[in-house]
């Protein structure tokens, strides 16, 4: 007993000085985190970075292992699976096809335009090490970053659609927040009407169409590409089919596989500004004054 | 002075968050569907601070609270902040000489659960930041009272955190 108090004499005060100093921390780490976000976000990408790959060796089998006894659960359909996929097989034969047609002649007509694609839409292929693991972000870390050139907001497509964007960039690691994330806004184009409209994640599956106009013109399976509107997105990208929800608002139902991610494209798009600054107000550009000039002040 | 059965229990209570971290980042989608799964850790420091606040020193819920923090994307330093705040808070109203009920425990650890996920809001909304969306951080606060006293259970029975008794000794000569 008489140790106890004896320790506590001096242990007390000391101990609530720590406290206090590292609540003092935490509360400007917090501020910092909502005022310089650039910096912030670069000292977790830097934690992320120092963290990951190290536990790599360790996460990589855990995911085969449950991966594997995912797919052995598919092996209990395995009959009603193989014929859906004959009868799909034979679309696919009708549709290949078509396709092969097509090719052909847009090859004639690129030809005959002229056309050269753009060399700048290569791509860097990256393995999704992790998910977000936060019940309200969705986001994944791929296993390439500065070092193998990637860059803050370029774009992440699976082989079919669009994923997500690149934001937050370690020197082996590149966070990517997927289009569902509810931060994610990206614009995007509704074929074939050409409506323009904005993909609005919200944690859920299938992303929201926002600020949509006359939706009488959009049906259920239209096209979803991106604009390329504000230059953060090349455009013509696919994201996804129009679907409406049991609430009657406009979903995209993805092309891209965003449950269940294992490789990445990153399209090396053209230089996107660095982020550094929170943005000042952008202001929008005076047009030139019509109409007549104003007289001449006659007092000078 | 550190006896080796408390540095068991903290070295036991770092290797289970950081389970709880590694299970979260494994690239296997959102593990309960679309349904915000409960959040453990939150549990489990709990759990072990209303019994031995010895096995829980501050840097050990600063240092593990903040790089979950940074790896699962939240608000770098805020969730620290609040489980600081709240452990600490649990770690003075512990009376060691008095024995714990399951329902009183949950009484006691109910509010500051709930004051825990409204003042992540609250912050969030004052500093002008996105807080997540409501029904489902409802959810996730419902799931994480549901999975406290399973965790609970478990601490107390498999790893045999529980309060001293009568008699005994704090074994690191703290405040007992």
């Amino acid at each position: 007993m008489a140790r106890n108090s004896d320790t506590e004499f001096y242990q007390r005060p000391v101990r609530r000085l720590i406290l206090g100093l590292m609540v003092f921390v935490l509360v400007a780490i917090v501020l910092l985190w909502r005022i310089d976000n650039p910096r912030a976000e670069r000292i977790r990408s830097m934690l992320v970075d120092a963290v990951v790959p190290n536990v790599e060796w360790a996460m990589v089998p855990v995911t085969k292992l449950s991966r594997l006894v995912q797919d052995f659960e598919g092996y209990t359909r395995v009959y009603e699976q193989n014929q859906d996929l004959r009868r799909e097989l034979q679309q696919m034969k009708a549709w290949r096809e078509a396709a092969l047609q097509l090719e052909q002649e847009n090859a004639r007509l690129l030809d005959l335009n002229k056309v050269r694609l753009s060399p700048e839409l290569t791509f860097v292929t990256g393995v999704v090490l992790t998910d977000s693991g936060s019940p309200f972000r969705r986001s994944v870390l791929l296993n390439i970053g500065a070092n193998d050139g990637i860059r803050d907001g370029w774009a992440a497509v699976d082989g079919l659609g669009v994923v997500g964007r690149i934001a937050g960039v370690g020197d082996n690691t590149a966070r990517v927040i997927l289009v569902t994330d509810p931060v994610s806004r990206i614009p995007v184009t509704i074929q074939p009407s050409g409506k323009q409209a904005i993909l609005t994640g919200d944690t859920t599956a299938a992303p929201l169409i926002e600020f949509l106009e006359r939706t009488t013109e959009v049906r259920p399976g239209d096209r979803v590409v991106t604009s390329g509107d504000g230059g953060v997105f090349p455009a013509d990208l696919l994201v996804g089919q129009m679907a409406q929800g049991p609430d009657q608002r406009w979903r995209v139902q993805l092309s891209a596989d965003a449950e269940r991610l294992e490789f990445l494209r990153v399209l090396r798009a053209r230089p996107v500004p660095a982020l550094d600054t929170m943005g000042g107000l952008i202001a929008p550009v005076r047009p030139p004054v019509q109409g007549p000039q104003l007289p001449p002040d006659p007092e000078g | 002075m550190a006896p080796y059965a408390v540095w068991k229990q903290r070295t036991l209570l770092v290797g289970l968050l950081s389970l709880i971290i590694f299970t979260s980042l494994l690239p296997l989608g959102p593990m309960f569907g679309s349904i915000p799964g409960p959040d453990l850790s939150m549990c489990l420091l709990f759990a072990f601070v209303l019994r031995r606040p010895d096995y829980v020193p501050l840097g050990l819920v600063l240092v593990m609270v903040f790089v979950a923090d940074a790896l699962l994307m939240r608000p770098l330093g805020l969730w620290t902040l609040i489980m600081l705040v709240a452990t600490e808070f649990l770690r003075r109203s512990v009376v060691q000489t008095e024995a714990l009920t399951p329902a009183e425990e949950f009484g006691q650890i109910l509010p500051v659960m709930l004051a825990c996920f409204i003042a992540e809001r609250l912050i969030l909304l004052a500093l002008l930041a996105e807080p997540p969306v409501f029904f489902s951080q409802v959810v996730h606060v419902g799931m994480t009272l549901v999975f406290y006293p399973i965790i609970v259970l478990f601490t107390h029975s498999v790893l045999g955190v529980r309060r001293l008794q009568p008699g005994e000794v704090d074994t690191l000569g703290g405040r007992a």
